[in-house]
C-alpha cells in the first residue's frame, strides 16, 4: 500500500492546474481535485450579488448535474442558501455537513432535501477575488466525513493555483478574440459553416487567394497547424457560433 | 498532449475471419444494422466537415454532399459536451492521434439522446484529415429486432 502525504497531494494537485490552459482542461482538473477530496461535484462561480435570484447565470464552470440546478433555480433557492451573502461579505471558506445539526438548520428544509437527493451533504464554499477584482467562489459538494482544518488549508491553498489558472484561461480566450480582425473572423465563421474559399470570396467579394491570405494570417494568430485546428479552436473558443 | 483520458487506448487484435467465413462488408453491416450509423472526414486542408446520410440524420440537418455546417452541427449537441469535442478536434488536428468519445445530442423532442463518436488521423497519401464513424449509442438490456421481410424456408 502506498500513501502519498498532504503536501505530495497538494503539489501534484497544483501542477495539474498549473498546465491546465483551457477551459475545458481546466474543468478537468477541477473535477480531479475534487475527487482527490472525496467530493463527486466542483464548480466556480460568480459570487452572487443581493439582486440575484438563480444559480445557473452565475456559474462559469460546474459539474452539478442539471437536474440540481434547475431545481435549485425553480425553487429560488439561491436567496434562501445560508452562503449566499457570506460570499459577498467575507473570504473565509464555508463549511457544512449536513449531518451536523448546527449546520443543517442553517439549510431550509428544501435546499436540504435537495442536497441530499444528490449526495451532497458536505461541502465547502471558497470566495476568492480574480484577477479583475471580480469575486469568485470555488464550490465543492458531495458525500464524506466533515472536512477537517487541515484538509481546508490545504484546499485554500491549491485553490490559488486553481484561480492563477482560470485568470490565465480568461486572458488566453481575450487575446485569442482580440488577435483576429473583423475579416479574418468572417472568413473562419463561412468557412467553419462549410464555405469554400472560391463561395466565401464571392459572399464577401474578395478574391479567394485574399480569402486564403485571411486563413493563413488566422491559424498564425491562433497558434494552430492546419486549418481543422482553426476551425475546432474558434468553435472552443466561442469565436464563432 | 495536455488532453488527457482516464480510458486507455486499446488495440484490437487481429482476429482470424476466414474460417468462419464472415467478410468485412459483412462484419461493419451487422455492426451498423438496427441503428443510425453514419461516416464523416474532416478535411486537414480545408477545414471543412464531410458526412453520410446518418451523420447528418442524427444531427438532425438536411443532407448534401458539400461541407457540413459544423456550426449548427455543433449547436445540435449539449453545451456541456461541445467545448470539449471542439478541443478533442483540435488535439487530434494537432497531435495526429484517434479518438473516441460518447456525448449528447440533441433528440428535437425536449431531451438529448447518447451519441458515440470515433475518429483516426489519416496522412495525407490517403486523404488527409479526421475521419471516423458517428452512431446513435442506444445500447438496451432484453431487446429483439427483426429484418423487416423475411420468408420461411
Amino acid at each position: 500500500m502506498s500513501y502519498m502525504t498532504t503536501s505530495e497531494r497538494q503539489s501534484l494537485l497544483s501542477g495539474e492546474l498549473a498546465v491546465a490552459r483551457t477551459r475545458g482542461l481546466f474543468a478537468q482538473a477541477l473535477g480531479r481535485l475534487a475527487a482527490a477530496f472525496g467530493f463527486e461535484q466542483a464548480t466556480l462561480l460568480n459570487a452572487p450579488s443581493v439582486e440575484d435570484l438563480l444559480l445557473k447565470p452565475l456559474i462559469i464552470e460546474s459539474s452539478l448535474p442539471a437536474s440540481y440546478i434547475r431545481d435549485f433555480d425553480r425553487g429560488h433557492m439561491l436567496r434562501a442558501c445560508p452562503f449566499a451573502s457570506k460570499m459577498r461579505e467575507s473570504a473565509v471558506p464555508q463549511v457544512w455537513h449536513l449531518n451536523d445539526p448546527s449546520h443543517a438548520q442553517a439549510f431550509p428544509t428544501v435546499l436540504q432535501n435537495l442536497m441530499r437527493q444528490h449526495g451532497m451533504t458536505a461541502g465547502i464554499a471558497m470566495p476568492i477575488n480574480s484577477g479583475d477584482g471580480q469575486r469568485l467562489v470555488f464550490w465543492f459538494g458531495g458525500e464524506r466525513a466533515p472536512l477537517g482544518q487541515s484538509e481546508i488549508n490545504e484546499l485554500a491553498m491549491i485553490i490559488l493555483y486553481a484561480l492563477d489558472t482560470y485568470n490565465a484561461v480568461k486572458r488566453n480566450e481575450g487575446s485569442a478574440h482580440s488577435a483576429l480582425s473583423a475579416r479574418e473572423l468572417e472568413v473562419v465563421r463561412w468557412t467553419a459553416q462549410g464555405k469554400t474559399s472560391i463561395e466565401i470570396g464571392q459572399i464577401l467579394t474578395l478574391s479567394d487567394h485574399t480569402v486564403n491570405a485571411y486563413m493563413t494570417n488566422a491559424i498564425k494568430k491562433l497558434d494552430c497547424v492546419n486549418r481543422t485546428q482553426l476551425v475546432a479552436k474558434a468553435i472552443r473558443l466561442k469565436l464563432i457560433n | 498532449m495536455p488532453l488527457r483520458f482516464e480510458q486507455p487506448a486499446i488495440e484490437h487484435r487481429q482476429q482470424s475471419r476466414a474460417h468462419i467465413g464472415i467478410t468485412d462488408a459483412e462484419a461493419l453491416t451487422m455492426f451498423a444494422a438496427y441503428r443510425l450509423f453514419g461516416f464523416w472526414r474532416m478535411d486537414l486542408g480545408t477545414g471543412h466537415f464531410f458526412a453520410s446520410e446518418d451523420v447528418h440524420q442524427i444531427f438532425d440537418l438536411p443532407y448534401s454532399e458539400g461541407p457540413v455546417n459544423l456550426t449548427e452541427l455543433m449547436s445540435r449537441i449539449h453545451e456541456e459536451d461541445r467545448l470539449l469535442i471542439a478541443e478533442t478536434f483540435e488535439q487530434a488536428s494537432l497531435y495526429r492521434v484517434g479518438f473516441h468519445y460518447v456525448y449528447r445530442v440533441d433528440n428535437r423532442l425536449g431531451g438529448y439522446k447518447m451519441v458515440r463518436s470515433v475518429g483516426q488521423f489519416r496522412d495525407d497519401a490517403s486523404g488527409g484529415g479526421i475521419a471516423g464513424i458517428t452512431y446513435e449509442f442506444v445500447e438496451k438490456l432484453h431487446i429483439v429486432g427483426f429484418e423487416d421481410g423475411g420468408a420461411p424456408l
